[in-house]
């Protein structure tokens, strides 16, 4: 089987068909793809590649995994008019990439000659490059190493084979560059058996392929009780011719339908002698080396044989391929398979195959990135419920402040009118009685106490509701009022009463409890002067700051040395500084005597009250 | 001529009371008495009162928009507001309406009828808290400054508002009072027809 036979059959044989693929596109497509071919090839096969338009003379197999199939489709098809490869060429046939997903159990692929092609490869090798540090042979192929027992009338009474297959571990692409490596083995002869015969036999296999040199072959027996202790030590120098291939070592003959394949090797790695040589390169036949009949060996039943050999091997398949890869890590690979001759020789024939399997979903980066934008969406979201919910608490709290005020606002309407009337009521008839009551007798006088103690319930009762009324929760609200209960307060003293009061007041909020405090705070500073000061003139100013309201009290009356003052007069005073004080506020009194008094009622405008958190 | 007072007053009791009050008085005639806002609309223009007495919380309609509603009809006839206690934005609203004065209910007797006669001559009486808002009012919804009002009139209320009483105007600005009092009435009317166009400007931008 010869590159050329090959190539005239691959003509003429059925051709697929071509792909509508444009021209220039298709040009530049397959230049890339063999620049790729190139790059990904390793050092160690950067011969020049040629795309392949003929037609492999193996190809793969549906492929499965992970439960699915998956169809390799050549990618390059074409009328195959090209030579074959001279030289170091290699002709590439590349199929189409397939992608699969990480973890889904092991990888099998398996390359083929086609049904109709009756041409075999010699030896096929592949390597899953990505993976494979180095090409590996098909392990159905084997040569063997066979004891053949035979009675004393030397019919086979039963057999023992010593399997070789793969690579020696000497080996080293060719023969020349490898190493001898020992081998040993052992066997029981069966009762009966009274020879053994030797063979060095490539017959394990039809797609057997490759090179097997055995070298310094040696037998001995033992436990056979009086027997020969030694029965061979062959180191294959005595024959005819033996520096030819075709030499014949005394002791051995050629067997198998390929007598051409056993051989005699002089040369390395055999040093400075001779050994024999399996060269199987025929897929469908044979060869082998053994003992010829008078030579064979004598053997007692029973006993032991140790055989010990020198070799060098490597032996592949060339028809059919079965490979499995299992847990292979996401990556991009290529599964390469090329056709080699017995003895390892690429023919320059390579089939490639991308696989790129990807990292399962949890390693995939968009798989994580949409984890991170989903894990980030929830929190957000929890954020937002917790957020929402937050805010629900506040609204409610806000509604029932707002309850709060509204029943606030309906105690004080209700007492504004229901009482405030009902006290009207009872002071203009108390008044009306006494004007009809005797004048000066005790009924009249009794009823004039009546008359004013209601309208002085009416009038502290006015402040309360004015107050607690959230209607008037307003810095103008309170002043209006402030300013209207110091006009009539120092009309009736005959004080006359000068406001000085911003025409446009900031919409500053005032909680009842402020507003109150701040009331009592200036009644009792009025007070203070109708009382004490004998003034003339009281001037009533506002003054708003950036977070505070200032209220003076000033009077022209005369005044106090704050050290000279009673017990008694401090504590107005103090009482008026501690009121506001709990409410953050503060109240500065400045009087010298005979140069009036001022009070400053100051009330922060940025303190939150309670009710405000 | 005794002076033709109307009450509107809700509560029975405190109204049978003020009726006793005036009533007994020969100075006044009290013409009629309505326990609703919506009553005394109907009615109360052929009562042909000189003076009327609102309570300014009634249920129903309240006094305020008893007044907007029946000062037009009855330019002549004034409106005092009766009050519990001196609720100035309330009261203010009033006087925007067509109100000319308020008493807080507490108010003596003699107060009271004082109050009624000096509203029936011309007398107009405003506190300082009202005085300010009014101040306010006037320069808010006119940049240029209180120019609806003449400079006198201005003066009178600026004084007002810092606290003056109507003597202490008179005094310092040479005038009588009943002047004052003029001016004052005045600028009630004006403060009317103010917040009436006021108003108008409102519904027009909207």
């Amino acid at each position: 089987m010869n590159w050329s036979n090959n190539s005239r059959r691959s003509q003429s044989g059925r051709c697929v068909s071509p792909a509508p693929r444009c021209g220039a596109l298709g040009t530049v497509a397959s230049f890339l793809t063999c620049v790729a071919g190139m790059l990904v090839s390793s050092p160690a096969h950067a011969e020049a590649a040629v795309e392949s338009r003929a037609r492999p003379s193996f190809e793969f197999r549906p492929i499965s995994y992970d439960g699915r199939v998956f169809k390799p489709r050549l990618e390059l098809p074409g009328p195959g008019t090209q030579a074959p490869p001279a030289g170091d060429e290699v002709r590439i046939h590349r199929y189409n990439a397939i992608s699969l997903v990480e973890g889904g159990g092991p990888l099998a692929i398996s390359f083929w000659p086609p049904d109709d092609t009756p041409r075999f490869a010699v030896r096929l090798q592949f390597k899953l490059e990505g993976y494979d540090a180095e090409w590996r042979d098909l392990t159905q192929g084997s040569v063997h190493l066979v004891l053949k027992f035979l009675d004393a009338n030397r019919v086979p009474v039963s057999r023992e084979e010593f399997r070789v297959s793969g690579a020696s571990i000497g080996w080293a692409s060719t023969l020349e560059k490898s190493i001898l490596a020992h081998r040993s083995a052992r066997a029981v002869v069966p009762p009966r058996a009274k020879w053994v015969d030797v063979w060095i036999d490539s017959g394990g296999h039809d797609e057997t392929s490759g090179v097997w040199l055995v070298d310094d072959l040696l037998i001995r027996q033992s436990g056979a009780g009086g027997g020969p202790l030694l029965l061979l030590d062959e180191n294959f120098e005595d024959g005819q011719g033996l520096e030819r291939p075709q030499g014949d070592p005394t002791r051995w003959v050629r067997d198998g339908g390929a007598l051409d394949d056993a051989l005699v090797w002089s040369g390395p790695p055999v040093k400075g002698g001779h050994a024999l040589l399996i060269r199987d390169s025929n897929p469908r036949d044979y060869a082998a080396w053994r003992l010829k009949t008078r030579n064979l060996l004598p053997v007692v039943a029973d006993s032991t044989l140790d055989l010990s050999w020198q070799e060098v091997f490597s032996i592949g398949a060339g028809r059919s391929g079965d490979v499995s890869y299992r847990d292979l890590p996401g990556g991009q690979y290529q599964f390469r398979v090329r056709e080699v001759d017995a003895l390892g020789v690429p023919s320059g024939e390579q089939a490639v195959l991308p696989l790129i399997i990807a990292p399962p979903f949890y390693a995939n980066l968009w798989f994580r990135m949409a984890l991170l934008v989903t894990l980030l969406a929830i929190a957000l979201g929890m954020e937002r419920v917790v957020a929402r919910r937050r805010m629900q608490r506040k609204l409610e709290k806000l509604k029932r402040n707002q309850a709060v005020q509204q029943e606030r606002a309906r105690i004080a309407r209700d007492i504004h009118d229901d009482l405030g009337t009902v006290l009207s009521r009872i002071s203009m008839v108390s008044e009306a009685a006494a004007s009809e009551a005797e004048p000066g007798s005790p009924q009249e006088q009794r009823l004039n106490e009546i008359c004013e103690t209601s309208r002085q319930l009416t009038r502290t009762m006015e402040e309360i509701v004015w107050a607690q009324d959230p209607r008037h929760d307003s810095l103008d609200n309170m002043v209006s009022y402030i300013c209207s209960f110091a006009s009539d307060l120092l009309g009736v003293a005959r004080i006359a009463c000068r406001l000085d009061i911003p025409l446009e007041l900031p919409v500053i909020p005032l909680e009842a409890e402020q507003r109150h405090e701040l009331f009592l705070v200036f009644k009792e500073a009025l007070n203070n002067i109708i009382k004490h000061s004998g003034a003339s003139e009281v001037r009533i100013s506002l003054r708003i700051e950036p977070d505070s309201i200032r209220l003076v009290v000033e009077d022209n009356g005369r005044g106090f040395d704050a050290a000279t003052l009673p017990e008694g007069k401090g504590n107005g005073l103090t009482n008026m500084k501690n009121r506001l004080q709990r409410l953050g506020g503060q109240v500065e009194v400045h009087s010298e005597p005979g140069k009036g008094t001022r009070v400053e009622i100051i009330q922060p405008t940025q303190v939150k009250t309670k009710t405000n958190d | 001529m005794s002076i033709r007072v109307s009450i509107i007053e809700d509560d029975a009791a405190l109204r049978k009371a003020i009726i006793e009050r005036i009533d007994g008085d020969r100075r006044f005639d009290v013409v009629s008495d309505y326990a609703s806002a919506e009553a005394a609309i109907k009615q109360l223009p052929q009562d042909q009162p000189d003076v009327v007495l609102s309570d300014i919380n009634l249920p129903g309609m309240s006094g305020i928009d008893c007044v907007r509603k029946l000062k037009p009809q009855m330019p002549k006839t004034q409106f005092v507001m009766l009050t519990v206690y001196e609720d100035s934005e309330r009261i203010f609203q009033a006087l925007t309406a067509g109100a000319t004065g308020y008493l807080v209910k507490r108010a003596s007797r003699s107060d009271l009828l004082e109050s009624i006669v000096g509203v029936h001559r011309g007398e107009s009486p405003m506190s300082s808290g009202i005085a300010r808002k009014i101040v306010a009012s006037f320069q808010r919804t006119e940049p240029d400054g209180t120019d609806k009002l003449s400079p006198r009139e201005k003066q009178v209320i600026e004084l007002l508002a810092q606290g003056f009483l109507y003597k202490e105007i008179a005094d310092q600005l040479q005038l009588s009072i009943p002047t004052v009092n003029g001016y004052i009435r005045s600028i009630y009317e004006k403060l009317q027809v103010h917040s009436r166009s006021q108003a108008v400007a409102k519904f027009l931008r909207i």
